[in-house]
């Protein structure tokens, strides 16, 4: 305990820290896949108007993004185990999916409805107009031009959702956050642990930040006027 | 190519939008190849007549025939015979409506592959010959954010030639567009029209036009047509109305 910030140990935490890495990211990419799903639902109910499930979609989305994830996670795992024998044997990492991808489920529907309704009514008519069905339009037309409206908030989102999989160290899933803590709690070398753990996770989201500006790149060149030869 | 056979019939439609009653009531026959002009002041229902014939708007009343499809507003809604109707009909919107996400060649190509299920090389070049017409060969790999307001007008009117439709419909096809480029337009429209190979509803401001292309004119006032006749009938019109309407718009 006699250097300040141990460099040697502050690398070799590194190799500590993979350990819960993938369980970190196949956990936030699980639940992505799983918000976008229901963030669909949620936004389409709202966007067509669909009578009992567009007020569901209204009470849900405002609730979650009201609450604290961590309170979310704890009432399903904790609370509900009290009387769901379901829950009480749900392996804590399925767990953690489950209120992840309901959670963000929540922003993912206001990233699409948004994206959604930035595309012009004209479009969906000239869709129809030509004999496209309702559904062909939807997919040919607006979600595609939606879909570049809707990436930086999904991306964002994404971010929150990889960052709230710190979280579920707290009902027991080896996440990276518990890869380290288990670690320096033997070796009280914490200044080395966290940060080391704080780097992990910049440079995953700062990857994907990159992606994220390629992307957008690539699919405003249609509807950027210097885009064109 | 039969001058006596009615293509679109349209009887007793009328269309309101909550308390207020756009149509009241409008009986209308067009033969096949003609060139019709609606005509009239703001907010008379001149673009709700063309968005009730492809149902883009649900009648309140009436019966819409193109071509041996009838849909009437009193038979429950189906699905099925709408989108055949829209498939006999296409639509020149005021600003052009490209699908921005598509290339010129692939906007054309799009109700040929998508709805007629035509084979892509085939439609391709089919697509290709409706581009060269409005003058935009060169045009197919341009995004529509990528051309002038006047050949994105040419290029959907390629696209809605592309249905293959029995009806065109425009619905002030160079109202958004810069007074320069209002002549491409017209003139691409003036050709169709000139060949009488094609049956045409066109809704305009441009009185000249309408006086030069138009088989028969309707004069829209009140949610009724006020007139209908040819283009000296109107223009020659006693009707006090169409008198001050036409003076006005033609000075
Ligand atoms: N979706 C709608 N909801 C409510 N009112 C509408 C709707 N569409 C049209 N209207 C109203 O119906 C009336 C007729 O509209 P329409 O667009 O058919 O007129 P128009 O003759 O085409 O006029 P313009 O020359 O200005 O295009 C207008 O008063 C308009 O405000
Ligand atoms: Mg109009």
């Amino acid at each position: 305990m006699s250097t300040i910030f141990d460099f040697q140990y502050f690398l070799e935490m590194f190799g500590i820290i993979i350990d819960g890495f993938w369980n970190s990211l196949s956990l936030s990419l699980i639940s992505l896949v799983f918000s976008v799903i229901l963030g669909f639902g949620l936004a389409a109910s709202r966007y067509y108007n669909i009578p009992v499930l567009k007020q569901f979609s209204v009470v849900f989305t405002s609730f979650f993004r009201s609450t604290p994830f961590i309170a979310q996670l704890f009432v399903f795992y904790y609370g509900f185990a009290q009387f769901s024998t379901t829950v009480r044997s749900m392996p804590a990492y399925w767990a953690a999916v489950m209120v992840l991808s309901v959670s963000f489920a929540a922003y993912m529907g206001e990233n699409i409805r948004g994206a959604i309704m930035s595309v012009d009514k004209g479009q969906f008519e000239a869709g129809i107009s030509i004999g496209l069905t309702p559904w062909q339009t939807i997919c040919r037309v607006v979600i595609p031009q939606a879909a570049r409206v809707a990436i930086p908030g999904m991306v964002n989102s994404f971010a929150n959702l990889f960052k709230s999989t710190s979280l579920a160290f707290t009902v027991g899933v080896l996440d990276m956050t518990s890869a380290a803590k288990n670690e320096v709690n033997l070796s009280y070398r914490y200044l080395e642990g966290y940060t080391a753990l704080l780097i992990v996770y910049w440079v995953v989201l700062a990857a994907i930040e990159l992606l994220q500006h390629y992307l957008e790149k690539k699919m405003s060149k249609p509807y950027v006027k210097d885009g064109g030869k | 190519m039969d001058k006596n056979k009615v293509v679109l019939s349209i009887k007793g439609l009328k269309k309101s939008f909550g308390d207020l009653q756009v149509l009241k009531h409008v009986d209308l026959d067009v033969h096949e190849g003609e060139v019709i002009s609606i005509i009239g002041p703001s907010g008379t229902g001149k673009s709700t007549i063309l968005r009730c014939i492809n149902y883009l708007e649900k009648p309140t009343d009436g019966v819409i025939s193109i071509d041996g499809i009838t849909v009437d507003t009193h038979n429950k809604a189906d699905k099925k015979k709408i989108h055949d109707l829209r498939c006999k009909t296409s639509m020149v919107f005021q600003n052009y409506n490209l699908f921005k996400n598509m290339t010129a060649l692939q906007n054309v190509m799009e109700p040929m592959v998508q709805v007629q299920k035509m084979p892509k090389a085939e439609a391709e070049k089919k697509a290709m010959e409706l581009l060269t017409m409005v003058g935009l060969a060169e045009k197919r790999d341009a995004y529509p954010a990528h051309m002038s307001g006047g050949q994105q007008q040419r290029v959907s009117i390629a696209r809605a030639m592309a249905v293959n439709p029995k009806v065109m419909l425009f619905d002030e096809p160079t109202s958004s567009l810069d007074p320069e480029l209002v002549g491409e337009v017209l003139a691409v429209i003036q050709k169709l029209a000139a060949s009488h190979t094609m049956t045409m509803l066109i809704v305009t401001h441009e009185m000249r036009f309408a006086q030069n292309v138009s088989d028969r004119i309707l004069f829209m006032d009140g949610g009724y047509i006020l007139q209908e006749g040819t283009p000296d009938e109107i223009f020659n019109s006693d009707n006090e109305r169409i008198k001050k309407f036409t003076g006005l718009v033609t000075k």
